[in-house]
């Protein structure tokens, strides 16, 4: 519904060829509410409702669960993702490229990154108690504006001042917007966009790491502090 | 009345106590505050560089997604009173207790006065952004009585508020899982409809009608009418707002009414929900 009403919006403000960038968004942002509600809070709301001791006391490590999860919930979002496409591509008719590699590419390597910080997130927030869900009230929408879910964040047509667009940087989900966009509606190639797929492979290389590296950590904490499965903090 | 105040008390509770309320309201400022951005971003983009940049269009937008994100925000509390009272076991106590209305209606008004803080300070936040970072000067007014009329549509606002949240809450007496998907459906079918972003004219006919018939279009009107102008049109959309507001809440209180007692009659005020 908001994908629908920016590109209502970017079709008042008189530039309908432009509601592309608000469909595009619209598929990519079912994702990152995945990655968010259903990744990152997964374990905090086991631990909730008295899950997750079960899946301590299993055999399985808690980063297989997660990784198992990230699988998941990239086949169970995209139903959900290609109906706001087909929805927002019956209403406003934009102009995309044909499918490409680059554009396989620029949407794996992004889930990816994606959901390596979904792990890392989730680590966060086994953490803390209620205080997760009010993190990801808190940073939805911020990391949706920074990374231009809607509109161009970085590069060609960005309103932000540079060291704003440095920064937006540095969150996966912008580099993958900007290249989606750039695959998607420019036309772009490969050879036009490999810097950005260079910098989500590192980007999906360091969350994933880093990611399972703090669940590791917090899992090892709390077995010794005993407090990894207390339900109300 | 001391229902009501003690679920108020026990709403900013949930609201604001989850850590230091001044934190907890700062929280609440920054995702309201991109959401506005977002929206004058992609107005700025598209009119900018359609060669047309009006800043009166700014100022309608910076208002009206400001008041749509602290509609959003708050028209969730009835539900989740119902669902999660649900899951904690804590509704039937509530049901048994008393009235279950004097609670929704106590926990809406204390989401609406932790939602108005946040929609004030990112209404000011989101202006103050913009003249930065586009260079845009919204011509939006800010002094004692703009101000006040403001607050006024945006109090008028809750008796909109809690009828469509009771609708809501009725459904959340049935509902044993992914409660929290009609509300986002309906938040988002509200920034269409209710003028957050753009004129209902320019949606096809007639989708305008469905405009008219929602309390909250006239209620952004109102708050434009307070912040941007002409003043002299606010009583005509104050009231309206008013009206169609109280349309909404009898429809509300009815429909809770008679789902409540279903809901006791077939075993849901007591369900569990996980």
């Amino acid at each position: 519904m908001t994908s629908m009403a920016l590109a209502l919006l970017y079709r008042f403000a008189g530039l309908g060829q432009f509601t592309g960038f608000a469909v595009l968004g619209g598929g990519m942002m079912a994702y990152w509410g995945n990655v968010l509600w259903s990744m990152a809070s997964q374990l905090n709301w086991d631990k909730r409702s008295g899950m997750l001791y079960l899946y301590i006391a299993s055999p399985a490590p808690l980063t297989s669960l997660l990784v198992g999860m990230s699988l998941g919930g990239i086949v169970g979002t995209l139903p959900s993702s290609l109906i706001v496409l087909a929805i927002g591509i019956t209403l406003f008719n934009p102009q995309f490229s044909p499918p490409s590699i680059a554009l396989a590419a620029t949407f794996t390597l992004t889930l990816i990154a994606l959901y390596g910080m979904g792990i890392a997130l989730s680590s966060l927030y086994m953490v803390t108690g209620r205080e997760a869900e009010e993190i990801n009230e808190a940073i939805f929408e911020p990391v949706s504006f920074l990374s231009g879910l809607y509109f161009p964040s970085v590069g060609r047509g960005s309103p932000f001042p540079f060291a704003l667009q440095a920064v937006a940087s540095l969150i996966p989900l912008t580099i993958g917007m900007d290249t989606l966009r750039r695959v998607a509606i420019y036309g772009q190639d490969l050879p036009d966009v490999w810097a950005n797929l260079a910098a989500l492979s590192l980007m999906a290389l360091v969350s994933i790491i880093g990611g399972t590296r703090a669940l590791s950590y917090v899992e090892m904490r709390g077995r010794r502090t005993g407090d990894l499965t207390v339900r109300i903090r | 009345m001391r229902g009501i105040l003690s679920a108020i008390i026990l709403g900013l509770e949930r609201e604001i106590k989850w850590t230091y309320p001044p934190i907890a309201i700062a929280v609440g400022v920054v995702p309201a505050t991109a959401s506005i951005l977002t929206a004058v971003m992609v107005f700025w983009i598209g009119s900018s560089q359609g060669g047309s940049l009006d800043p009166y269009w700014i100022a309608y937008i910076i208002v009206g997604a400001a008041l749509y994100a602290h509609f959003s925000s708050y028209i969730w509390a009835p539900l989740s009173a119902v669902t999660e009272g649900k899951a904690s076991y804590t509704f039937p106590y509530v049901y048994i207790a008393g009235s279950t209305i004097t609670y929704i209606v106590g926990r809406t008004v204390a989401s609406f006065i932790e939602s108005s803080l946040t929609a004030l300070a990112s209404l000011v936040a989101a202006s103050y952004v913009v003249s930065v970072m586009p260079g845009v000067d919204a011509p939006i007014t800010i002094d004692l009585l703009s101000l006040s009329l403001f607050l006024l549509s945006m109090t008028i606002g809750v008796v909109a508020a809690v009828g469509l949240g009771l609708l809501l809450a009725a459904y959340g007496i049935f509902v044993t899982r992914l409660e929290w998907g009609l509300p986002v459906y309906i938040a988002g079918l509200l920034m269409i409809f209710t003028e957050a972003l753009f004129p209902s004219s320019s949606l096809p006919w007639p989708l305008p009608l469905i405009s008219e018939a929602l309390p909250f279009t006239h209620i952004t009107r109102a708050a434009r009418a307070a912040l941007i102008g002409p003043l002299q049109n606010y009583p005509l959309y104050a009231a309206q707002a008013l009206i169609t507001g109280v349309i909404w809440l009898a429809a509300g209180v009815a429909v809770y009414v008679l789902s409540e007692r279903r809901g006791r009659l077939k075993g849901y005020i007591d369900q569990r929900v996980v």
